[in-house]
């Protein structure tokens, strides 16, 4: 068998203990029990009482007389009862029978064997026929019925389900993977069963092992371990040490290149302590000197100024503290109406 | 007795709270773009223009002869040129120089007033000026400019008229200074 086998009967199991733990409570609520006694959660399945709308009223009588009547106890523990195929089920029923409570006993040899459930619904608040009960209507709190802690089957199994494969390589990169904790993966202790697993070493936990080991965004599939004839190209064999040496031919090197005799058209460079440096010591000639004066004063009068220069008279630049200066006498005695004034009779 | 320098501190005072600038203890004076000013003179005419550099240089004529101390008559050439240029200076009107070319006096002054009008304009404030400073009617003649300097030549108004001729009959102004020493025959 394997393990999709026994998962897949697990939950056929727990389907069938649902259905079991849901009939008899159905036939012993038809009693119009004024306080229907609560069974105690032993273990899953947990909704095994009917809802309270269920509950009906025999002989259209008012409330309050229903009230005041004494209370009704439930049935007669045969009628709760289901059969028991298995005597040796029905002794060891029989003896958890004292402790009054709501058992739900199951024992599985065999996944592929009937499983037997025997669900035992005896209250003692049922029996004791004494207790004065009272209801009263304007009372907002809900029934005590409706306390029942009501478990989502959707969200249980959704709960419990473990991924047991990874997403196809069509959804993409898996961002991450949800912790699966053992609490997440059912265990056979939450069925309330025993599971007896074969010992070959193939677990449900060593395959759910195998699956959260894998990398996240792992892809399966046909992994390259060798580089293709593609990548590779050509092949090129080098050659070890064992190949012949290889003949190359080369130039004679330049020392052994006797020296050509000079052309006759070239003229020797002169080597000495001034080839090709100027010596700043050497003065420009004479007339070098005066060749320059006369290039002066030819730009001089093609500008248009006279060729002797004049005699300028600047104003002395600011840059002095007045309070820190001292005057100087001016050796031109000339003075400037003079200048003016001859100026003027030109 | 030594001729003191030209102090240029406390010269302009600026009034923030009337919104008035005085120069030298001048009533007031408006400071204006260069431009500006060149456009109005532009379109102004000759002789407004002159009329109005020459009230411009009377200003800076009497500011500067009441520093020479010995008198504009006795003061020497850079005595009145430091006085003199220092006011033109004041005004924004370049840099004033002196030059002597022979018996020609020349005023040299750098960085000028742009353009034509501007020469003119600053022809006419030298002459407003030594007008006022040394009581003499003189003409200035603008004989060259570049983009730095202007020079002008003082001279008699009868002598003016007849370098201007030179000048727009091609000569030189080195020329027209030559001929100016050499009696105006050369």
């Amino acid at each position: 068998m394997s393990v999709q086998d026994k998962v897949s009967a697990l939950e056929g199991l727990l389907d069938r203990v649902r259905r079991n733990a849901a009939k008899p409570r159905a036939a012993a609520a038809a009693p119009p029990s004024a306080e229907p006694a609560p069974p105690r959660q032993a273990a899953p399945p947990p909704q095994v009482a009917p809802p309270p709308q269920e509950l009906e009223l025999s002989g259209g009588g008012d409330v309050d007389d229903l009230l005041d009547a004494p209370p009704i106890s439930s049935g007669p523990r045969s009628d709760m009862e289901t059969m028991v195929a298995n005597p040796e089920e029905e002794a060891a029923l029989a003896a958890d029978d004292g402790a009054g409570d709501d058992i739900i006993d199951m024992d599985i040899d065999d996944f592929g064997e009937e499983v037997d459930v025997e669900i035992d619904v005896e209250s003692p608040a049922a029996e004791a026929a004494d207790v004065e009960v009272s209801i009263d209507f304007d009372d907002d709190e809900p029934p005590a019925s409706s306390k029942r802690p009501i478990v989502d089957e959707a969200a249980d199994l959704a709960e419990r389900e473990v991924p047991l494969k990874t997403p196809p390589p069509e959804s993409g990169r898996q961002v991450a993977v949800a912790p699966i904790s053992e609490a997440a993966v059912p265990s056979i202790e939450q069925l309330g069963a025993t599971v007896q697993l074969e010992s070959d070493g193939s677990g449900v936990d060593d395959l759910l092992e195998a699956d959260l080991n894998a990398t996240p965004g792992q892809v399966d599939g046909p992994r390259p371990q060798m580089p293709t004839m593609e990548q590779l190209g050509e092949t090129i064999e080098l050659r070890g040490s064992d190949a012949p040496d290889a003949h190359l031919e080369l130039d004679a090197p330049e020392d052994e290149i006797g020296e050509d005799a000079p052309d006759e058209l070239e003229a020797a460079i002169p080597s000495g302590a001034g080839g090709g440096v100027y010596d700043d010591s050497l003065a420009p000639p004479p007339e070098a000197k005066e060749e320059l004066q006369r290039h002066l004063q030819t730009e001089r009068s093609a500008s248009g100024a006279p060729a002797a220069g004049p005699e300028v008279t600047s104003r002395p630049a600011i840059d002095i503290d007045p309070t820190e200066f001292t005057v100087s006498t001016t050796d031109d005695d000339s003075s400037f109406l003079a200048a003016l004034e001859a100026s003027l009779s030109l | 007795m030594a001729q003191p320098r030209f102090d240029p501190s406390q010269s302009v005072k600026f009034d923030l709270t009337r919104g008035a600038v005085s120069l030298e203890g001048s009533a007031s004076n408006v400071v204006v773009p260069q431009q500006a000013l060149l456009d109005l003179c532009r379109q102004a005419g000759d002789e407004a223009l002159r009329d109005f550099g020459r009230k411009i240089g009377t200003e800076a004529g009497w500011r500067a002869s009441g520093r020479l101390i010995d008198g504009p008559t006795r003061a020497s050439i850079p005595a009145v040129v430091e006085h003199l240029g220092g006011n033109l200076a004041l005004l924004g009107l370049g840099n004033l120089k002196v030059e002597q070319w022979g018996k020609a006096l020349v005023f040299a002054v750098g960085n000028a007033p742009p353009g034509d009008h501007g020469a003119v304009l600053l022809g006419a404030v030298l002459e407003g000026a030594l007008q006022r400073a040394m009581s003499r009617d003189l003409r200035m003649v603008v004989l060259d400019r570049d983009d730095q300097t202007v020079r002008l030549l003082a001279t008699s108004p009868m002598t003016a008229d007849k370098v201007r001729g030179w000048l727009a009959a091609g000569s030189s102004w080195g020329d027209a200074l030559t001929k100016l020493n050499a009696g105006g025959d050369a």
